[in-house]
This record gives C-alpha cells, sequence and structure tokens, in this order.
C-alpha cells in the first residue's frame, strides 16, 4: 500500500507547478462566470491526472518509473487512486474559485456538498476512459489524445456537469435527501464501479505487456 | 558458486533486430563486464534484468528468484544505473531524490550526502542543468546510497572524464570488497571498466559469443601478424577475424595453441586486447581495408 | 612490498605478481608470517580482476612460499627459508653455467673467466 502513496506523492510533486498555471486561468473564468461549482473543481482534477500522464510519456522517464521497485499493478493502480487527492484538490480549488466569484461580485449559485460527490463521479468517469487509452497508445498516440480529452474535459465537464446537476437524481438528492434519489444514484454508483473495474483490468494487461 | 543474475536461453524478437539463446550470469562477489559492439543487445539484456522489457523466451533469475510478474521487490536490491537521463528534468537533485528515495527501504541518506559531495554535485541544481557525466554521476550516487545487492550500469562511462573514470574503478573496488555484493556493467568501449571485470560477457549481433574470467579470455586469443603468403583458405579458417592489408595482415584466433601450430615462428603472435577481441569478433572474416 | 604491473610488457598480470611478491620473499623484505594484503585488497590496489589476485595467490600457494587461510587471509610461509636458499642457489648454479656456456663460445678460458667473476664481484663489493 505505502509504495502506491508514494506514487501518488510523485505525480503530485511533479504536477503541482503545472497547476499554478491553472489558478489565474481559474480565476479569469470565474470572472467571466463561464462555469459552476463543479466545472471548477472537474477541471483542475483532470488536468492533473493528464498532466500527470503526459510529464511520463518520455520514453527514459517510464523507464524511471518501470525502474522502481514497484509492480506494474500497482504502478496502474496508484495511478487510479490518485483520482481521489486530485477531486480533493479540485474541490478545494473549486470552493476557492466560489469565494474569489463572490469577491469580485459574481456570486455563482449555492453550493451543495452532493455536487462534490457528483464530480468524484466524473472525475472517475473520465480516468476510466482516459487511463486505458494512455496505456493502450503509450508515447506515440498519446500526443492527439492528450488534446482531445483536455477539450473534452472543459466541454464536457461544463456541458456534463450542467446536467447533472439539473438531472432528475442530482435534483431529489439535494431537495428530497438520499432515499428519494436512491435508484439513479445507485444505477450510476454501479455503472462507475463496473466501468473502473474493467477499466482497470483493461489497463493492467495492456501495461503488464508493455516493453518501456 | 552463486549468482546474482542467470540469463538462460533467453530470446527477444524487435522488427528485424533479435536475440537469440543467450545464456550467461554475473557471479556474486565478483565484477561482469558485458561488452560488443552498439546495437547488439546489451541494453536489451539488462532492461531484461529490470523487467522493463519482457524476454519472447527463456528466462532470467535474480538472486535465485525466476523474475515474473509479481519480482518488483528484487529491484530494491539492484542499484541501476541508465545508460540514459531517465530522471526528470525539470526537478533538481534534492526534488528527485526526495521522489525516489521513499522506494527503498534501505535507503542510505547520510550516504547519498556524502556521494554528492565527493562528486561535487549540488543538490539545488536542476537536472537539465547537469553535464552528461553530472547526470551519470548523480546516478550513480542513486544507485550506491540503497545498499544495493547488485549493481547494473548500463555504459556508465560514456560521457566521463578519465579522471573520473579512473575514481569510478576505485568506488566499484570498494563496493564488492565484500564479497557478496556483484557488478554487472556494459561498454561498447572496452580497454576501460574491463580493467576491474573478472569476468567477461560478449555478445555480438544478439548471439552470445562467450562467457568467461577476462584472464581465459585474453589467454586463449592470440593476434596473429604476419605476410600475406602465410594465408591460403585453410589458414584463413582460423580466424576469428582478419584484417588483410598490402602489406601484411593481422587476425585474431580463438584458440592460441592451434595459432601456434599453424604459425610457429612464421608470424608474429602477441596478446589481443579486450578491444580488439571485439573489433574482430564483430567484424569477422569479412574485415577488408 | 611494491608491486608494479606493466600492462605493456605482455606478461599476463597474475605472473607479475608472483614474480614480484616471490622476489620479496626471496629477498626478505617479507619475512615469515608477514600478511599479505587480501585478494580483494590487492585488486582494489592494482585496479585488477579478483579472480587474477586469486590465481596469483594460488600460484604462490603451490610454491610453498605462502599460506592461506580461510577468513584471516594469506601470509608468508615459515618452513621455507632453507628451500628458498636451494633455490636461489640453484639459480645461481644455471647463471654460471650460462656464463661458462658463454665464455667457451667466445673461447675465453677459465682462469680469464675467474678473473672476470672476482672482478666484478670485487667491484661490487667496493
Amino acid at each position: 500500500m505505502s509504495n502506491i502513496a508514494y506514487l501518488i506523492r510523485k505525480d503530485i510533486l511533479l504536477v503541482y507547478r503545472y497547476m499554478l498555471v491553472l489558478i489565474p486561468l481559474l480565476g479569469y473564468m470565474a470572472f467571466l462566470q463561464t462555469g459552476g461549482f463543479m466545472y471548477y473543481a472537474v477541471l483542475p482534477s483532470a488536468m492533473m491526472l493528464i498532466t500527470a500522464c503526459t510529464l511520463e510519456i518520455q520514453p527514459a522517464n517510464q523507464r524511471f518509473i518501470a525502474s522502481l521497485p514497484v509492480s506494474r499493478r500497482r504502478i496502474v493502480l496508484a495511478r487510479y487512486a490518485s483520482v481521489l487527492p486530485y477531486t480533493l484538490i479540485g474541490i478545494a480549488l473549486g470552493l476557492m474559485m466560489k469565494i474569489v466569484a463572490e469577491l469580485l461580485g459574481q456570486p455563482i449559485s449555492a453550493v451543495h456538498w452532493q455536487e462534490s460527490v457528483a464530480v468524484l463521479g466524473i472525475n472517475l468517469l473520465l480516468a476510466s476512459v482516459f487511463l486505458p487509452l494512455y496505456y493502450w497508445l503509450g508515447p506515440k498516440g498519446m500526443q492527439a489524445v492528450r488534446l482531445a480529452f483536455i477539450v473534452l474535459v472543459i466541454v464536457g465537464s461544463t456541458t456534463f456537469g450542467y446536467l447533472l446537476k439539473d438531472s432528475l437524481t442530482m435534483q431529489r438528492w439535494i431537495n428530497d435527501g438520499v432515499w428519494r434519489a436512491a435508484p439513479g444514484l445507485l444505477i450510476a454508483m454501479l455503472s462507475i464501479v463496473l466501468l473502473l473495474i474493467l477499466s482497470l483490468l483493461l489497463s493492467w494487461r495492456l501495461y503488464e505487456r508493455r516493453d518501456v | 558458486m552463486s549468482e546474482a543474475v542467470k540469463v538462460s536461453d533467453v530470446g527477444k524478437r524487435y522488427g528485424s533486430f533479435e536475440l537469440q539463446g543467450i545464456d550467461f550470469s554475473v557471479r556474486q562477489g565478483f565484477i561482469t563486464g558485458l561488452i560488443g559492439p552498439n546495437g547488439s543487445g546489451k541494453s536489451t539484456l539488462i532492461r531484461m534484468m529490470m523487467q522493463m522489457v519482457r524476454p519472447d523466451s527463456g528466462s532470467i533469475e535474480l538472486f535465485g528468484h525466476r523474475l515474473a510478474g509479481e519480482s518488483a521487490q528484487l529491484r530494491e536490491r539492484i542499484g541501476y544505473v541508465s545508460d540514459e537521463n531517465y530522471f526528470y528534468d525539470h526537478l533538481t537533485i534534492k526534488r528527485m531524490k526526495k521522489i525516489l528515495s521513499p522506494f527503498y527501504g534501505s535507503w542510505d541518506e547520510e550516504k547519498f550526502r556524502g556521494y554528492l559531495e565527493r562528486f561535487e554535485l549540488s543538490e539545488n541544481k536542476k537536472i537539465k542543468e547537469l553535464s552528461k557525466g553530472m547526470k551519470m554521476k548523480f546516478s550513480l550516487a542513486v544507485a550506491l546510497s540503497h545498499s544495493a545487492d547488485l549493481l547494473i550500469m548500463d555504459e556508465p562511462t560514456a560521457g566521463l572524464d578519465p579522471v573520473f573514470r579512473r575514481e569510478l574503478l576505485d568506488l566499484l573496488t570498494e563496493e564488492i570488497q565484500d564479497d557478496t555484493r556483484s557488478i554487472l556493467f556494459s561498454s561498447h568501449i572496452t580497454n576501460d571498466l574491463d580493467r576491474i571485470a573478472d569476468y567477461i560477457v560478449f555478445v555480438n549481433k544478439g548471439r552470445l559469443v562467450f562467457d568467461e574470467t577476462k584472464d581465459d579470455v585474453l589467454e586463449r586469443h592470440v593476434l596473429v601478424k604476419g605476410g600475406k603468403e602465410l594465408l591460403d583458405d585453410d589458414v584463413r579458417g582460423l580466424f576469428t577475424g582478419i584484417r588483410e592489408t598490402d602489406v601484411g595482415f593481422e587476425g585474431l584466433v580463438s584458440d592460441r595453441a592451434a595459432a601456434q601450430r599453424a604459425f610457429g615462428d612464421l608470424a608474429l603472435l602477441e596478446r589481443p586486447s579486450l578491444e580488439e577481441i571485439v573489433y574482430f569478433t564483430s567484424k569477422g572474416a569479412a574485415a577488408y581495408v | 612490498m611494491n608491486i608494479l604491473i606493466s600492462n605493456s610488457s605482455g606478461e599476463p598480470i597474475y605472473a607479475q605478481i608472483v614474480a614480484q611478491i616471490r622476489q620479496s620473499i626471496i629477498q626478505g623484505e617479507l619475512e615469515a608470517g608477514a600478511a599479505l594484503p587480501s585478494i580483494r585488497q590487492l585488486a582494489k590496489n592494482l585496479q585488477i580482476s579478483v579472480i587474477t589476485t586469486k590465481r596469483a595467490y594460488e600460484e604462490l600457494e603451490r610454491e610453498g612460499l605462502i599460506d592461506s587461510m580461510v577468513g584471516k587471509g594469506s601470509f608468508v610461509s615459515g618452513i621455507n627459508r632453507e628451500f628458498i636458499r636451494e633455490q636461489r642457489l640453484k639459480a645461481l648454479e644455471a647463471k654460471l653455467a650460462e656464463a661458462a656456456e658463454e665464455s667457451r663460445a667466445l673461447q675465453i678460458g677459465r682462469d680469464e673467466l675467474l678473473h672476470m667473476l672476482s672482478m666484478i664481484y670485487e667491484g661490487e663489493e667496493s
């Protein structure tokens, strides 16, 4: 378990500089009021995941990771697990943006804690599509996929965020409590878990066979 | 004698390049030099030991354990020096160390600092600002700081100045004063680290040429120099590699006794250097200038 | 004791080590019971292979010049003072025989040879 934590720590040490660039951008967006809380939270967390992966795309760096006394499976597992800390950081940034927006006199709508859970859901969903592609394509095809994903994250998280926020399940959950939303939530949870497991198995299979 | 690494009948295909039937070992307590021309498969073999590359056939054992999916822990016992800079360029030495040291249970911070000082490396320098030789030194400092039982170095002398290369010899012989440790290095420039090598593993074009003690290799081979009138088809057959010019020939024979029988006093018989052995073997009989 | 390795002499390195340690023992520079550097230490000092130094020590052991004890190291053996002297005498005789042979070839008489020898002998004494 501990070396998974060290792998995540490594990623955070590597990407945090890049994330500093994102903060003024988010601030600017908050000023223009182009997004809501979910958007502000999903964007940085997804960007962290994508950046961490791209930083490791150089064959030499891939060899560095492979040289560590950590199995390939754990390396992959750490990538999936890193979605959790990224989401927490994303949520913290989202809240910060809300405060900034209010200070700037552009208040965004109220934030419900349930939205944070939805942010995690979206992040897991993105990761389970992105990571197998990352392990499948390797250094070669990754540049294009990375760009496509950044666009997808930016466009997708706004629309998806809004859709989700206005969805019946979310509304029920926020307004009427968890039991009223239970069927929808259960379906969402089960499908995310199923997708995650399939995605993890696929990534394992792809990365274990890869020569770096 | 126990073996730190045992490579058995390993094969691997990469497009047109092919490693085939490679068998050799790295004996515990000794220094083994893996030599051969560029592109002969040395790095691939080393990467297989690090489980970066999977062999298509055959097997590799580290410390008596056959490498399989979950052999990652064994890498804690290996100090690895890559032939390229595989650290993150934009980080400082300090930060890079911070990233990798927790993975090694026996990381010795004091030892690491000692090496930084000895190698005159400043920990606040970014890795991309380091010269090739300095990157190698940093990599070496990392490899030597977690009490590894086996040091694997891929072309470690590339980019090092002659002064430090000599110092490296001291460093490595210091490491194996304790006869439980082992060292494997690869090199295409010989007459370098092989001063201190006990065993020489020679690969050429993806095949193993030999795995023997260096003393045996040097004594078994003989460099023959003589006039061209001595050469006929039978005699040519003796040579592992030969270079013929307008004024004579020089060639390598891998059986000293046979060369002595064939040439007696008619030709000059000399002790070859490892470099000459590599040169003539890789050129083969077709070498013509 | 000094050991100097020549890379250009063409003589195998182990043989150079054997010759020089043997010399040190015969000259009394290394006394009976004196400890030799460990195989690994000597290899480190000379920057050569461990196998080469090991082979040199094995050769010296075969000649009866040193004893190796597991875990303790190698020591100059004590019983061979007389043996060494005999060896040296034999070597001296061989050299003298060579000198006599050469004298005959050059048609130098016995007395003349003895005269030359005593000149050289005294010359070196003074």
